[in-house]
């Protein structure tokens, strides 16, 4: 399911903002330099849809068929209060478009969000436990209604179709309608890629998500510390950018970083009062966070989930439940002097407080494993 | 010879096709050596498949219900070998030092490796597993496909290894359709030689 990704967060962003801006038309979407950042519209109407034997009728069908799926999947999140929050947010920045867009939000820990051309989208909890505040979730949610308005999929397609590969395009759009949402995860990568969008058609979509954010009075620089985050998590296991799904279809971090970061400052003197929305984000992941925390811990790349947990850190929500998760990298990991920093993590997650339960069996374990069977037993 | 060609291909093709089925055999109700210290005797008759490392048994399909026994997991075995390198690489490994907490662990975090979702661990009960002490525990996930596995897994470390077996299937009618003779199959194991 993950490999409609691509597809679907082309969609998204077109949609949200006509009517509201003017139309920006050609292919090169100036993003720095000293003309005026362009303004974009939606390539449709709100609540247009295409002939019913076009070639875009016929994407939307196979979308059609992976969003029941979709329906039905294990992995959905049904809270209502986060479907809510979430809903709200996509509302919000896509207005007159907002009935076109299903959102889905899926329990998989990884850094992931997809609009399908039928306006399905998903967003991926391990991009909620990512993004630190509502301006982070905006810009991303912003980037994929984009794709979205603009109908970026359907240009993709028929450009694929045009050239080179139209028979293997509809073959992984196929199958991937009939994959689980985390399946296969390598088919979504090809897919990823066989449909990755251009540069033009990925900074029109980081327009519109900056657009969102002015037009919202969400802190503009906040777009750009995704991308940073991001990036500092990928060095720390050194991967490469292809391992993500995310990144497989999208530039670089850095690239992706330095342009947004120029937009935000070349928006910087228009912008009155700037909010980043974290209070509310917090409220709205509290419940959820230790629960994609433990779907993290149990990918077992430890040192990339040390260095969102150094990360999350920073903001200091909750610190005695980071530590904790700490504490529970290095008793797992069980190298070295591992039992030693993970006590050390236990101790001050329970100085610091909100610790779950669990901290005391994890300590039991490791006094067990340090030859303290005193102290496991009054663990 | 048109006819001739046409039905050497269709042979051919079918050939190719068959290659790729997973080979299954009958599994009859009588005692059955998993491995060489490893035996059970189921009270009806199954249908296997031999992985590297475990047995998976199943009446119904793999996919609705499923029964693995392992031959003996021992330091440095996974307990799924996954063909994706990098979801292999991070697959934990068994240790004949766990306590039975960190079996547990090593099981559920196996389940999400393999590409199990929402894998909640249930009840968690000391029990004997071929005369030895062992645990069981209950699990649920969703599959793949997104449908909704329940299961538990039965076990005993003896002999340096670890022995478990692996009883799962649809939540909805295939888990407990086949319960009682998971039950008297697992009532039956035997672990010969073996130390507790």
């Amino acid at each position: 399911m993950s490999g409609f990704r691509l597809l679907a967060l082309t969609g998204a962003i077109a949609i949200a903002l006509n009517g509201c801006l003017t139309t920006q038309s050609g292919s090169t979407i100036a993003t720095d330099g000293d003309e005026p950042i362009p303004r974009l519209t939606a390539a449709a109407a709100p609540g247009a849809r295409p002939n019913l034997k076009s070639d875009e009728a016929g994407l939307r069908m196979m979308y059609d068929k992976a969003e029941a799926g979709m329906q039905t999947s294990g992995a959905l999140i049904r809270d209502p209060e986060l479907n809510q929050y979430i809903s709200d947010l996509v509302c919000k920045l896509a207005k007159e478009y907002c009935a076109e867009i299903r959102v889905y939000i899926i329990r998989a820990p990884y850094f992931n969000a997809t609009m399908g051309p039928n306006g399905a989208m998903q967003v991926w909890s391990g991009l909620l436990l990512r993004v630190r505040n509502e301006a982070q979730l905006a810009t991303v949610l912003g980037h994929e209604i984009g794709h979205y308005l603009k109908r970026h999929s359907v240009e993709r397609m028929r450009n694929v179709v045009a050239t080179s590969n139209g028979l293997a395009f509809f073959q992984l759009a196929m199958a991937g309608a009939g994959v689980g949402f985390i399946g296969a995860v390598g088919q979504l990568v090809a897919m990823a890629e066989l449909t990755a969008y251009n540069r033009d058609q990925e900074r029109e979509a980081d327009l519109f998500g900056h657009q969102f954010l002015v037009e919202h009075e969400y802190d503009p620089y906040q777009a750009a510390k995704i991308w940073e985050n991001l990036r500092e998590e990928q060095k720390a296991d050194g991967d490469d950018d292809s391992k993500s799904l995310f990144l497989a279809s999208h530039p670089l971090p850095n690239e992706r970083r330095e342009t947004l970061d120029k937009l935000a400052q070349r928006t910087d003197a228009s912008v009155i009062n700037w909010e980043t929305g974290q209070d509310r984000y917090n409220a709205a992941l509290r419940k959820h966070r230790k629960t994609y925390l433990q779907d993290e811990l149990q990918l077992r790349r430890f040192d990339r989930f040390e260095a969102l947990l150094e990360m999350l850190l920073k903001d200091g929500v909750n610190t005695g439940e980071l530590r904790f998760f700490l504490g529970e990298i290095h008793r797992l990991r069980n190298e070295g002097s591992d039992m030693e920093t993970a006590q050390r993590h236990y101790e001050q997650a329970l100085k610091d407080g909100g610790a779950p339960a669990e901290i005391y069996r994890s300590m039991g374990q490791v006094h067990q494993k340090s030859g303290m069977p005193a102290k496991a037993k009054a663990s | 010879m048109k006819n001739l060609n046409a039905t050497k291909f269709l042979a051919f093709s079918l050939l190719i096709v068959l290659a790729g089925c997973q080979q299954y055999s009958l599994v009859q109700a009588e005692r059955v050596s998993i491995s060489e210290n490893f035996s059970v005797e189921p009270d009806t008759n199954w249908n296997k498949r031999t992985t590297d490392g475990a047995e998976i048994w199943t009446i119904d399909g793999e996919s609705l219900q499923s029964l693995r026994l392992f031959k003996g997991l021992g330091d440095g075995d996974t307990l799924f070998k996954l063909a994706n390198a990098e979801r292999q690489e991070n697959m934990p490994t068994y240790s004949d030092t766990m306590s039975l907490l960190e079996i547990r662990e090593f099981i559920e975090t196996s389940l999400v490796q393999s590409n199990a979702t929402n894998v909640k661990g249930g009840v968690f009960e000391p029990r004997k597993f071929a005369g030895h002490d062992g645990f069981r525990f209950y699990v649920t996930f969703f599959d793949k496909n997104g449908l909704q596995i329940k299961g538990f897994v039965e076990g005993a470390k003896a002999k340096g290894k670890l022995f478990v077996v692996f009883n799962y299937g649809a939540k909805l009618y295939y888990y407990d359709k086949h319960l009682k003779n998971v039950e008297n199959m697992i009532q039956s194991a035997q672990i010969a030689n073996a130390q507790s």
